[in-house]
């Protein structure tokens, strides 16, 4: 049953990443703005790309050899479109500020040492499972990705608190508060998706035993999906009932 | 960043208009645009209008100074028509966020 529901999780996690993020990456076309592009892309690359590549090589169903180039190839797509959410966040939100640079750098570095200090450990690695041990230096990234979603969720709270004050002014478009909102939620979703594999690699133990933790990062996963999906592609009836919601209040 | 046109003219009309020095009347000018969620950096001067109007007035009662209603309304009226400043019409959060709503 929970695997049923994490494969259920797994692929509207891709699903909605995917389609959301090339949404996004058309979007930047037409609008030559590096910020969109910029966000399709980590959406897209993170989706689409990276954790199907970590899923498929880390199966076991790959010979060796070409697992750990599979799982290679999926670890520096997610070190990307990690690095992506920390340079998008500071394009945004923070565009300018010293420690929120200092902050992304300090990000950008651990995932690059993740990436670097993994790679070496997959290419000795004897068989798949080793990809995913506690020992693999590839957990860095995971950690750089946690500091890289909750930083981005606490910033999307602080603009929607703010933009929702402008609001009770008629000096905000509801959608735009909305979409900040979701961002915010996005952001915890992913970090939920993220930490228990994380926590429970570095302690040691391992993440299939623990059935609150996948369960945890099955609910997640869909809610991330859900909340992408709102925020960049809401369907016309999201879009009436959050501009309805805001006309009543006003 | 520095702070918007908009928000410069404000502070200088109470400045000028009103008992409030330029520290004081630049923090009443800030506390209502923090009230609305605004930031001195980014404020057009069609939302520094809108604060003056419907914040700011009470700020200026609460600090003693006489027939604030009025004139906050000629401030918002002078607001209105300024040009929006290149730091106002920078990318901002709610500029990036609208956008890629579609």
């Amino acid at each position: 049953m929970l695997d049923a529901l994490l494969l259920l999780s797994t692929v509207a996690f891709i699903a909605a990443g995917g389609v959301v993020g090339w949404r996004l990456l058309r979007l930047a076309q037409r609008t030559r703005q590096l910020t969109d592009f910029i966000v399709g892309f980590m959406l897209f690359d993170l989706s689409a790309v990276a954790y199907p590549l970590v899923l498929w090589g880390g199966l076991g169903n790959l010979p060796i050899e070409r697992a750990r180039w599979v799982y290679i190839a999926g670890a520096f797509a997610m070190a990307i479109g990690w690095a992506g959410v920390f340079v998008f966040t500071v394009r945004v939100f923070r565009p300018g500020v010293a420690w929120a640079r200092g902050l992304a750098a300090f990000g950008i570095a651990l995932l690059a040492y993740g990436f670097v200090a993994g790679a070496r450990f997959d290419l000795q690695a004897s068989d798949a499972s080793a990809f995913t041990s506690p020992q693999n230096p590839v957990f860095w990234q995971q950690g750089a990705a946690i500091l890289a979603y909750g930083w981005t969720g606490l910033e999307g709270l602080r603009c929607f608190l703010q933009a929702r004050k402008r609001l009770a002014l008629g000096l905000a478009d509801p959608l735009v508060v909305n979409r900040f909102l979701l961002w915010a939620w996005s952001g915890v979703f992913a970090l939920i998706c993220i930490a228990p594999s994380f926590v429970i690699g570095l302690s040691g133990g391992d993440l299939l035993r623990h059935t609150g933790a996948r369960f945890a990062t099955a609910v997640a996963g869909f809610a991330f999906a859900i909340a992408t999906q709102l925020a960049f592609l809401p369907p016309a009836a999201y879009r009436r009932w959050v501009s309805g919601g805001a006309a009543v209040s006003a | 960043m520095a702070d918007t046109e908009a928000f410069d003219f404000v502070c200088g009309e109470l400045e000028a208009r009103t008992s409030l020095d330029r520290l004081a009347a630049r923090g009443t000018v800030r506390i209502a645009l923090k009230q609305a969620g605004l930031d001195s950096r980014s404020a057009t001067p069609e939302q520094m209008a809108v604060v003056v109007e419907k914040l700011l007035t009470t700020e200026l009662t609460n600090r003693g100074i006489a027939d604030a209603a009025s004139l906050c309304s000629q401030i918002a009226q002078k607001a209105r028509r300024l040009q929006s400043s290149a730091s106002a019409s920078a990318e901002t959060p709610d500029a990036v966020f609208r956008r890629l709503g579609g």
